[in-house]
């Protein structure tokens, strides 16, 4: 990952996990993303994310916020938290459906450590720490 | 600016080069509209991957998607693209795959740089984007339900209210689930908690659960068969 800083996929990290930290109240922290990320995606219950479980959730999360279904996260739709860190927030302030999809495997792929088309435990803490330093540099 | 702009302009080049590469292999969208069955006719002989979903109702293999030697076939609402052939395995041209992958990334964030003066970029995108999306079942809710089923199912479903975050809650979690049950291989039906598309959210069992085999909905119930069960999801 350290080679690709794409704001899109610094947006693709945040949603990821982005649900436990809004509906948490907002004095908790949330406690463990990773188990967030599982409780969210693993369909089938084997304790590994696939790629398959990992897109339709975040197709899915954009689906939510495009209230208008154009295909274009903007104005009160974009999610600033989603760039949360990546210093630009209200920069463009969009994000569209092929920009956010085309990000989706290029994440994936960088925390799937081992290749194997699936993250497995390590790989989804490893994701979930990547998430929670990103917005704790929220600035 | 002119940093950024050439920087887009060297990106889009090779993002140019990407499709015009991705589409020696053949791309074909295929589309459940009204959540029904589709099947779209291929030569599938040399595999079948889904390259792009364009519906945020579910894709997934063997459930909602599949092919085999000669279509592809689409149900329940999912709408996607699919890569017919070349490339259809992960192994093969793996690096190539990665090095064309990066290549989109940084066109992707070159084009968010510049996108505020160059608006057209976004409008003719996405023509085929979930437009079923919106057409009611969402906003209309109804809450003579809640007393009803929370007594029945309490045991059973769990309640994802959370519209205090806005529409459909903040990020496209379910607004229900439930759990329903094949015992001994045999049929059962589930009341459905609340109107909403409804998907597996969890598949609990080891036998499988596949739309119009195993599991499907008929009006305001779902049913499973053959040892499927799952707990699912009202969005």
């Amino acid at each position: 990952m350290t080679a690709r800083h794409s704001l899109i996929a610094a947006a693709v990290l945040l949603a990821a996990v982005a649900a436990s930290a809004a509906e948490s109240p907002p004095a908790s922290k949330p406690v463990d993303t990773a188990q967030a990320m599982l409780d969210r995606m693993d369909r089938n219950l084997d304790g590994k994310i696939s790629f398959e479980e990992y897109r339709n959730a975040m197709v899915r999360r954009f689906g939510a916020r495009d209230v208008n279904d154009d295909g274009v996260l903007q104005g009160d739709e974009f999610p600033k938290e989603w760039l949360a860190g990546a210093a630009v927030e209200g920069a463009t302030g969009k994000v569209s459906f092929e920009q956010f999809t085309a990000e989706l495997p290029l994440v994936f792929d960088g925390f799937d450590a081992d290749k194997d088309g699936q993250l497995n435990a390590a790989e989804i803490a490893a994701f979930a720490a990547a998430r929670k330093t990103q917005e704790e540099s929220r600035s | 600016m002119s940093r950024s702009t050439m920087l887009a302009t060297i990106s889009l080049s090779g993002l140019l080069l990407f499709a015009a590469a991705a589409a020696q292999a053949s791309i074909v969208t295929c589309e459940s509209t009204n959540n029904e069955y589709r099947s779209c006719p291929v030569d599938a002989s040399g595999g079948v991957r889904l390259s792009q979903q364009l519906s945020t109702k579910g894709c997934w293999e063997n459930d909602t998607w599949g092919y085999d030697r000669n279509k592809i076939w689409v149900d329940r609402g999912c709408r996607a693209q699919f890569q017919v052939g070349a490339q259809s395995t992960n192994s093969a041209g793996k690096g190539d795959a990665l090095a064309a992958a990066a290549v989109v990334g940084i066109a992707a964030a070159a084009i968010i740089a510049s996108s505020k003066h160059d608006d057209h970029h976004n409008k003719n995108q996405n023509k085929n984007y979930n437009n079923s999306y919106n057409n009611g079942y969402n906003y209309n809710y109804d809450n003579r339900y809640d007393g009803r089923y929370d007594s029945r199912y309490n045991d059973n479903y769990r309640n994802y209210d959370n519209s205090r975050y806005g529409y459909n809650g903040y990020g496209g979690d379910p607004r229900r689930t439930f759990t329903c049950e094949s015992r001994n291989d045999k049929r059962n039906y589930c009341g459905i908690p609340g109107r909403g598309h409804v998907e597996i959210y969890k598949q609990r069992s080891s036998n499988p659960c596949r739309h119009g085999h195993s599991w499907g909905v008929e009006g305001n119930s779902v049913w499973v068969d053959d040892g499927c069960r799952a707990e699912f999801a009202v969005y």
